[in-house]
């Protein structure tokens, strides 16, 4: 260990030379504190047996500096002193001393408490090091889960899209990097729209995982395996399948192990724009609100079993017409259990109240109110669930 | 008895102490008493780690003597000083 000695007394510096370079230490000299300062400034040197009483920097002064320099690695420092009141000694540590020997000193005495210093140093060199390692393993995840939250968000559609008289809107708002929920819409055909909401139980990494699996699946085109469509059996055409038969299939797929439970909620519809009809499937997502046009907010849907929970579940459909006009808001439960700083949650009633007064609003303007109300009632408070708002408008 | 990994450094130590001797009177004859107690600080520091805890004390006596402005002690230390040096057998172990 490279250690500085700090003493205007010659005899002192030659006597701690000796031993130090007799235990294989290698010694820097210095005969005052502002020569040392000048040494800790020019060296790596991260040991200092500094004397207390010197001209031009006094040892408790020279402590001073080097802790409010805050240099990149740690300096332990004994003081050397010839004073041995307690009073002193207080002196000397809350001006930084690691340690503090009094004049003259027993030479095995320093050795042990030099090696406690090493001992320190040491430590605090591999409490750096681990550190500088969970700093690089932090900053590659960070990395890695920006890049999955930007292929989570470049999943979702836009928003104000109009598919064959329905305009869509949306609110997202993941309360980490990457969410557990998603949503989607899109034409299954000339005929029919589909949409989902879907919200993975359990926040961060395993629950987007899971999300990003299930918008892949719940896509639009003919391929092996879809749930959504198949290819028919004599290969002329193609099969929608039903919202429940869709719930059914993916509790099947996505059973939870014995080891993790992990399931979701969801809400999978299809919109028949000829019959002006809705029919959807509800598995265990809070309810769809339905708000007809010129008239008051109406809770539609019974519960249903999450997926991926029950090997056996039976899940119903539900049917409704749809008019110009009349709106359909979809959420996940972050938004009404959102809790303010007393504790109360934003609750279903609140937000029906926000959907309903502003019915008469564009969808991307509720879309907002509800947005900024949802802030407006979170301060500052972290979200502790992602958001997500979806509706859509018969126009 | 003197640690042996210092042989080669105490000679140089006690020609320190035996310039203090000479500083010392000069300080006594000038009324001094600032330097007096530099030196015996300093004695009192270094005296014990080189094994010759005599000077230790001596030194003590020194600075203590300097800050009561005491002539009498001083001259007394001091020749204490001188007669230590003079009588001193060193033995290396």
């Amino acid at each position: 260990m490279l250690i500085l000695v700090v003493d205007d007394d010659q005899s002192i510096r030659t006597l701690l030379h000796k031993y130090l370079m007799g235990w294989g230490h290698k010694v820097l000299l210095a005969a005052d504190g502002e020569e040392a300062w000048q040494t800790l400034q020019s060296t790596d040197v991260q040991f200092v047996l500094s004397d207390w009483t010197m001209p031009h920097l006094d040892g408790v002064e020279l402590c001073r500096r080097v802790r409010a320099q805050k240099r990149q690695k740690y300096t332990y420092i004994i003081l050397l002193t010839g004073r041995d009141t307690k009073d002193e000694l207080i002196i000397g540590m809350e001006a930084g001393a690691d340690d503090f020997m009094v004049k003259p000193f027993d030479k095995n005495e320093l050795k042990v408490r030099i090696r406690a210093g090493e001992r320190i140093l040491k430590l605090e060199k591999d409490l750096a090091d681990r550190n500088r390692k969970l700093n690089r393993a932090y900053n590659r995840m960070r990395k890695d889960l920006e890049a999955a939250a930007r292929m989570q968000i470049e999943l979702l559609p836009k928003a104000g899209e109009c598919y064959c008289g329905f305009v869509f809107d949306w609110v997202f708002l993941p309360c980490s990097v990457v969410a557990g929920d998603t949503f989607n819409y899109f034409s299954l055909d000339d005929r029919h729209l589909a949409f989902h909401i879907i919200d993975v139980a359990g926040h961060g990494i395993p629950a987007a995982m899971l999300s990003f699996t299930l918008s892949k699946t719940l896509a639009a085109a003919v391929t092996p395996g879809n749930p959504l469509r198949s290819a028919s059996v004599d290969g002329s055409g193609y099969r929608i399948a039903r919202p429940a038969e869709v719930a059914a299939e993916l509790n099947q797929r996505f059973m939870s192990g014995q080891e993790t439970m992990q399931y979701f909620t969801m809400v999978y519809g299809i919109i028949d724009h000829e019959r002006s009809e809705l029919s959807f499937v509800q598995a265990g997502h809070p309810p769809l609100v339905y708000l007809p046009h010129g008239q008051p907010a109406r809770i539609i849907g019974q519960g249903g079993f999450p997926i991926g929970m029950l090997p056996v579940a039976d899940y119903e459909e539900n049917r409704l017409g749809l008019f110009r006009g009349d709106r359909i808001v979809l959420y996940s439960d972050g938004i009404t259990e959102c809790r303010n700083r007393a504790g109360e949650q934003f609750s279903e009633p609140r937000l029906i109240e926000y959907l309903q007064s502003y019915s008469h609003h564009s969808l991307r303007e509720t879309m907002l109110a509800v947005e900024d109300a949802l802030r407006t009632w979170r301060g500052d408070a972290e979200l502790e669930d992602d958001i997500t708002l979806l509706a859509f408008e018969a126009v | 008895m003197v640690d042996a990994d210092l042989e080669d450094i105490v000679p140089g130590f006690l020609e320190g102490r035996r310039k203090d001797v000479i500083d010392l009177r000069q300080a006594l004859r000038d009324g001094n008493y600032e330097t007096v107690r530099i030196i015996g600080h300093t004695m009192k520091g270094s005296g014990g780690g080189y094994g010759f805890q005599g000077i230790t004390e001596i030194g003590r006596q020194l600075e203590s003597a300097a800050e009561e402005k005491n002539r009498e002690a001083v001259r007394h230390c001091t020749e204490e000083l001188a007669d230590y040096l003079e009588r001193l057998q060193i033995f290396y172990q």
